[in-house]
């Protein structure tokens, strides 16, 4: 007689040769297993042919109206930082650029502004004003990352903890 | 492009704000999800609603749903859990089988003699799925299904491969036995 495994294995077409002539043997046999595996084989069929059940027609609609469509996520602050960050650089740039031509063009002309005043008011704007903003500005950023990398996840941590 | 890359497809939309991926997603596994949770409940308003509590708490889990993985292992644990959960709340079980199977039999009245042992057969295993255990039942809900593979069902009910496979034999077995002793009932209440 074969095992309950193994007859499950013959109905669900998984069983080695070895048991399939063992089956085949058993089912000209024994009326006994013939009765039994008849029995299992009948459930098995039974199984297979159980509906797929639906639920009700107003399913979807009911599901829809429930549910809070997520808005587009917006990028967060911090992960737009960077470009933020570039976009002023890029601004300060343009701006020392177009200021310098500006007064190196002006030194050209017919004014008579000493060369070297132009160029004084060029290094102080430089040096001091747009390094300053440069100094802030990172500052900042690292702040930010500072919050998001460290503050934030202790933060919520101890909030999981307390929780 | 095949039923998971479907899913993820869907899930990708979903996550960009596309209003008709949510109504795509719910129509192509509603069934599958009701057919779970009734399975294991047995009563189809409580089914309905455990499916539903399933796609909410898919559609609020987005983020942590692993692309890699195959979407209807993740959805049918989902649906699967909360059944659970659900039946451990109902613990008294609200059998509608008899009123419908009487109203299955009186509709079904013009049919052959073979049609209606079929009708019965199929009252009977309902009937029997009953009796079984909810992990049973839902082993062979899985099984039957045949949308999830013997590893899937493993993952989905958490237990190992072997051991679901041994769990589906079991339940089977339980299953006959069930149907031997209700059939076995019907001839002497019929004699």
């Amino acid at each position: 007689m074969l095992t309950d495994e193994q007859i499950f294995d013959i109905l669900d077409g998984c069983a080695s040769k070895e048991i399939l002539s063992q089956h085949q043997n058993l089912l000209t046999e024994s009326a006994e297993y013939k009765a039994y595996f008849d029995e299992l084989e009948a459930v098995h069929f039974d199984l297979a042919d159980l509906n797929i059940e639906k639920p009700s027609a107003e399913f979807t609609e009911n599901l829809l109206a429930n549910i809070a469509y997520a808005p587009v996520k917006k990028k967060s602050w911090s992960s737009q930082l960077t470009w933020i960050f570039l976009a002023l650089m890029s601004v300060f740039f343009v701006v020392t650029i177009g200021l310098a031509v500006f007064y190196f063009s002006n030194s050209t002309s017919a004014i008579a502004i000493p060369r070297v005043n132009n160029l004084e008011v060029i290094n102080d704007f430089s040096t001091d004003l747009l390094v300053k903003v440069i100094l802030l500005i990172n500052l900042i950023v690292i702040l930010a990352i500072f919050d998001k990398k460290v503050l934030k996840p202790y933060f919520m941590n101890r909030k999981v903890r307390l929780s | 492009m095949n039923d998971n890359q479907k899913d993820i497809n869907l899930l990708n939309r979903i996550r960009t704000g596309d209003k008709s991926a949510y109504k795509e997603l719910i129509n192509r596994h509603k069934d599958y999800a009701f057919t779970v949770a009734y399975r294991i409940l047995n009563n189809r308003e409580d089914a309905e609603e455990v499916a539903q509590d399933a796609f909410m708490q898919v559609f609020g889990a987005l983020s942590s749903f692993n692309s890699e993985s195959k979407f209807t292992t993740w959805f049918y644990r989902i649906v699967f859990n909360a059944a659970l959960m659900q039946k451990r709340k109902n613990k008294v079980e609200a059998v509608d089988i008899e009123s419908s199977s009487e109203a299955f039999m009186v509709s079904h009245s013009s049919d052959s003699a073979e049609d209606l042992r079929k009708n019965e057969r199929k009252i009977a295993i309902q009937k029997a799925l009953q009796n079984l255990s909810a992990d049973d039942t839902t082993m062979i809900t899985l099984f039957y299904l045949k949308e999830l593979s013997l590893e899937e069902i493993a993952e989905v009910t958490h237990v190992s491969a072997e051991t679901a496979k041994v769990k589906i034999h079991r339940a089977r077995k339980r299953l006959a036995e069930e149907m031997k002793k209700l059939l076995k009932d019907e001839v002497k209440s019929l004699l």
